[in-house]
């Protein structure tokens, strides 16, 4: 939960989202705000690719990427053993936690660096523009995002 | 058969490849309280049997009764046995269930998955019940319930239950399909909404007592 925790709080400060309202839930919020972009197919592509590319992304850019990316990739090993918890807190399926539990560290670190940008989109909920929550209501927040779509 | 698999929809009860899974499933629903009946339909084990597990896992009586069967705005409108929150919480359970079918590469036995879906929806709002401990998170017997009234397959497009996107907050509430849409609207606005009016009604009461202590 804490890097859960962390990586969430990471995404909203270094993408800028608007919706001040899950700064303040962050604690109770079991989802990560991040959704991959690459499909199981893809992620397999990134992953086999060892020629040097001509893209290479910034470094907070490929610094964020890794953290994403470990952080999925223990969570989709989490998945194979039967917490299938895991697919909610990715919004990812079956196909992409497969590809993500075999990557290695030097995989990370190469797909992190040449993906063109970040590998996730910021959530949808965290670019609404939300009016901020009385005190009360933050907590059932998380509850709502988590019924929220990907 | 690798524990953390899915359950396919096609595996047989008495087939030896799965019915250790289909074993391990009875006891899980044992340990989250599902009645008798609703045990016997995804595991095929008899009611004896159920009730024999019943006592040596939780050294209970299994529970008696038939399996809940309550009207689909059970879920979807605030009621005296449950609130805003309530409705909130089967949102999350049903947007759970909901992903996780979609998320399997296969069709996954319907016990398996409500019991899975359970233990995620639990899992997930641990911190939440934490945070707010009267909090009431849905029983396995309420999923279920809930699980029947979404519908499975080509039945779904005319289920009951439905879930919506909210425009303002971006939360997705359980709506019914068959009632207007235009009434019924999303739990966590209007959680906000009523907490909203208690502050405002605070502040005019306030207002008020100043003006006419002046």
């Amino acid at each position: 939960m804490e890097d859960l925790r962390a990586l969430n709080k990471r995404i909203l400060t270094q993408m800028g989202a608007v919706n001040v309202n899950l700064l303040s839930t962050l604690n109770l919020l079991s989802v990560c705000l991040g959704k991959l972009k690459p499909s199981a197919d893809e992620l397999s592509t990134a992953a086999a690719v060892v020629a040097p590319s001509h893209h290479e992304n910034p470094l907070d850019v490929t610094s964020i990427n890794k953290e994403y990316l470990m952080f999925a990739r223990q969570t989709a090993r989490d998945i194979l053993n039967g917490y299938f918890d895991g697919l909610i807190i990715l919004s990812i399926d079956l196909a992409q936690a497969r590809v993500l539990a075999r990557l290695t560290n030097q995989q990370i670190t190469d797909i992190s660096r040449r993906w063109l940008g970040t590998v996730f989109d910021v959530s949808g909920a965290a670019t609404r523009n939300v009016g901020p929550l009385h005190a009360k209501a933050v907590p059932h927040y998380s509850a709502a995002m988590l019924a929220a779509a990907a | 058969m690798h524990p953390g698999a899915p359950i396919p929809e096609s595996a047989q009860f008495d087939d030896p490849i799965w019915m250790s899974r289909f074993l391990d499933l009875a006891n899980t629903m044992v340990l989250m309280g599902g009645k008798p009946k609703l045990i016997a339909r995804y595991t095929g084990l008899s009611s004896k049997a159920i009730a024999d597990r019943y006592k040596r896992l939780t050294g209970q009586e299994a529970p008696a009764g038939r399996l809940q069967q309550t009207q689909p705005k059970h879920y979807a409108i605030p009621h005296n046995r449950g609130g805003l929150d309530w409705n909130l919480q089967a949102a999350a359970f049903a947007s759970i269930y909901l992903k996780i079918e979609a998320a399997l590469d296969e069709p996954a036995n319907r016990g398996w998955l409500l019991t899975t879906a359970f233990q995620a929806y639990y899992r997930l709002t641990d911190p939440l019940q934490q945070a707010l401990p009267k909090l009431s998170r849905i029983t396995l017997n309420n999923a279920y319930d809930l699980m029947t009234h979404l519908g499975y397959g080509h039945g779904r497009k005319s289920a009951p239950l439905a879930l919506k996107d909210c425009d303002d907050c971006g939360a997705s509430y359980l709506v019914i399909t068959e009632a207007e849409l235009d009434n019924q609207s999303c739990p966590m606005c209007a959680i906000q909404k009523r907490f909203a009016k208690l502050v405002e009604n605070s502040e005019r009461i306030s207002a008020s007592r100043h003006a006419c202590a002046g």
